[in-house]
């Protein structure tokens, strides 16, 4: 059972969290609507009138100061209520609702294909320093940190879409329709979402397992007679969770950005794509709402993560 | 990120510029940005076509004689279109890291100099964009400043901003705790003196590697922000927006792909390459460990 200080970690770790979530949402809600580019002026139409804009502004309280709009927003927020898109007219919680599915599938679908092959590079890796299984996978390590996002999954709907077939080049399965097929149609885009995933926890976790057997008491362990793969397996692993865990949470908040790229590349009925649309047409409250969704998910996994830390490492007291 | 300093730089104090040049990587690396820098400034000389001008009539060609790397798909020059494309991408990820150093360092220099109340703001707020996914981030931030380069740099700019101020505000606390800074305090230096004096030398170093190390994702950001629409706007040539226009004809010329992306890789690359170059070079602690 953990103990009070722990709990006392745990709370105080969800404590912290509430003001940075307020922060971002108050830093995007006013750089939305101070910046250039006035929503009232798009939705005016073709030939704009002083009145036809001020009638929209008022309508929507553009007119109103900056902080009773925004506290109006949070309040709306608190009641489920994202607003509307000014393009389609879709209550902008809908919109988010319908597209998150296909999302997370892809997103949670990347974490897997990070964390196992991450995991299991990495730790090859650092078993055998300067080996061929090192070298590939710090080469590989390299390559993916240069790698855009975008253009290895044009690469794989290239080749395994278009000339072989394998599979879907575009669009996705809706899960509930088909959790089988959706996941097939899903592996493209998750593949290339995972590839600076897997580079970065190989990275992380080559190194802290190399830390750990450098490290004094690995040493104490050989001299008594201990073998390698016990060592690896016994102690290496229960000592490298720490870090397999911190750098899930650090993996996560990149596949959320790239999700973007993949699902704009694999036209994917997405939160990311539709952020995009929203971004160029200047959908003030979808691209909020998105926004506010998506660093919602990677606050909670950051999080989650701190949590797990406070619960495992026995030096957070 | 770490990696094991090389068997030279751990000889007794060879020059540092002969041990770089030892390294054939650093040597091809250098060669290439070099070249690379060439081509970007001198592209109107260089190109064989103008990148804008259409051909109609061979559209979405192949490799030819007259056309290196073949037309896209308004019979555009591939080759030329991408010596255009170098410079925006090339010079707009130096000036992206530059806007981010200029906005990260003051901040935290604040925050490392006065703590309280100060440090905790700044704190606050450079934790709160560090966790926001960074291509999230500029994506909001162009969709707020409308679609063009100069706005994609001030995005990603301020995305990678919160990365500068934290390092500064590590090094300041450190410089600070230092005896002699405390013995310039004690003779009646004021806070002023002590910063130019002793805390942004210091801090010299650590802010150019930081720099170095994030010209390749400022590179890969201007390209996926353009690659999205929301960077250099058509017709105007950019690395990133020949990509989507290769994504839309991928079926019947996927060969569109390659010229963009090798770019964007082999340039991705040695950045990085640099990056590490320069924290080699610059910090004393990996030449002699």
């Amino acid at each position: 059972m953990l103990s009070r200080n722990r709990w006392r970690v745990v709370r105080r770790r969800i404590l912290q969290a509430m003001p940075t979530l307020a922060i971002v949402s108050f830093i995007s809600f006013i750089i939305l609507h101070i910046g250039p580019g006035d929503p009232a002026l798009l939705l005016a139409g073709e030939f704009p009138t002083e009145e036809s804009i001020a009638e929209i502004r008022a309508l929507y309280g553009f007119d109103r100061p900056i902080l009773v709009q925004y506290a109006s927003w949070v309040w709306q927020l608190l009641q489920g209520d994202l607003g509307r898109s000014l393009q389609s007219d879709e209550p902008v919680l809908d919109l988010i609702l319908n597209r998150l599915p296909a999302t997370l599938l892809i997103v949670c679908y990347a974490m897997v294909i990070a964390f196992v092959g991450g995991s299991v590079l990495g730790i090859a890796a650092a078993a055998r320093r300067g080996g061929a299984v090192d070298r590939i996978a710090t080469g590989f390590a390299t390559l993916a940190d240069a790698l855009p996002y975008f253009w290895v999954a044009m690469l794989l709907v290239s080749f395994l879409a278009l000339d072989w077939r394998l599979f879907p080049a575009t669009g996705a399965v809706p899960f509930s329709d088909d959790p089988i097929e959706a996941i097939w149609a899903a592996t493209l885009p998750a593949i290339a979402l995972s590839i600076s995933g897997i580079a970065q926890i190989t990275r992380q976790l080559r190194a802290a397992m190399i830390e750990v057997l450098d490290s004094p008491f690995v040493r104490t362990l050989r001299a008594k007679g201990l073998s390698s793969r016990a060592i690896l397996w016994k102690h290496g692993m229960k000592n490298v969770g720490v870090t397999l865990i911190t750098v899930v949470g650090l993996v996560f908040s990149g596949k959320i950005g790239g999700t973007l790229l993949t699902e704009t590349v694999f036209a994917i009925p997405g939160t990311g794509s539709a952020l995009i649309t929203a971004a160029i047409n200047k959908d003030y409250f979808v691209v909020q709402g998105i926004i506010m969704m998506l660093s919602l998910f990677v606050f909670a996994v950051n999080l989650a993560v701190d949590l797990l830390y406070a619960v495992l490492d026995p030096r957070v007291e | 990120m770490a990696a094991p300093a090389s068997p030279q730089a751990r000889r007794r104090r060879p020059s540092r510029l002969r041990v770089l040049l030892r390294d054939a990587g650093a040597v091809v690396t250098l060669a290439y940005l070099a070249l690379l820098l060439f081509v970007a400034i001198a592209a109107s000389w260089l190109a064989p076509y103008d990148p804008v001008r259409l051909d109609l009539t061979a559209t979405l060609a192949g490799p030819s004689a007259a056309h290196w790397a073949g037309t896209d798909d308004l019979g555009r020059d591939v080759l030329s279109r991408l010596m255009y494309g170098a410079g925006p991408s090339v010079f707009s990820s130096i000036a992206a890291v530059m806007l981010a150093a200029m906005i990260g360092v003051p901040f935290g220099l604040m925050a490392g100099f006065f703590g309280g109340w100060v440090d905790a703001a700044i704190g606050r707020v450079t934790d709160a964009l560090l966790s926001f996914p960074t291509i999230l981030l500029a994506v909001g931030i162009a969709a707020v400043l409308g679609t063009s380069l100069t706005n994609a740099v001030i995005a990603i700019g301020i995305a990678f901003s919160p990365g500068f101020a934290r390092l500064m505000r590590a090094t300041t606390m450190a410089v600070k705790q230092e005896l002699y800074v405390e013995a310039a305090r004690a003779i009646g230096a004021g806070p002023v003196w002590l910063l130019l004096r002793h805390v942004l030398p210091n801090a010299v170093t650590p802010v150019i590697v930081n720099a170095g190390l994030l010209l390749g994702n400022a590179l890969l950001a201007e390209a996926s922000l353009s690659f999205l629409g929301l960077g250099v706007q058509p017709p105007q040539a950019s690395w990133g927006g020949m990509l989507a226009r290769a994504l839309i004809y991928m079926e019947r010329a996927p060969e569109l792909m390659y010229p963009p992306g090798l770019a964007l890789v082999l340039t991705a690359l040695a950045f990085n390459s640099l990056g590490e170059m320069a924290r080699r070079w610059l910090d004393p602690r990996s030449l002699s460990g």
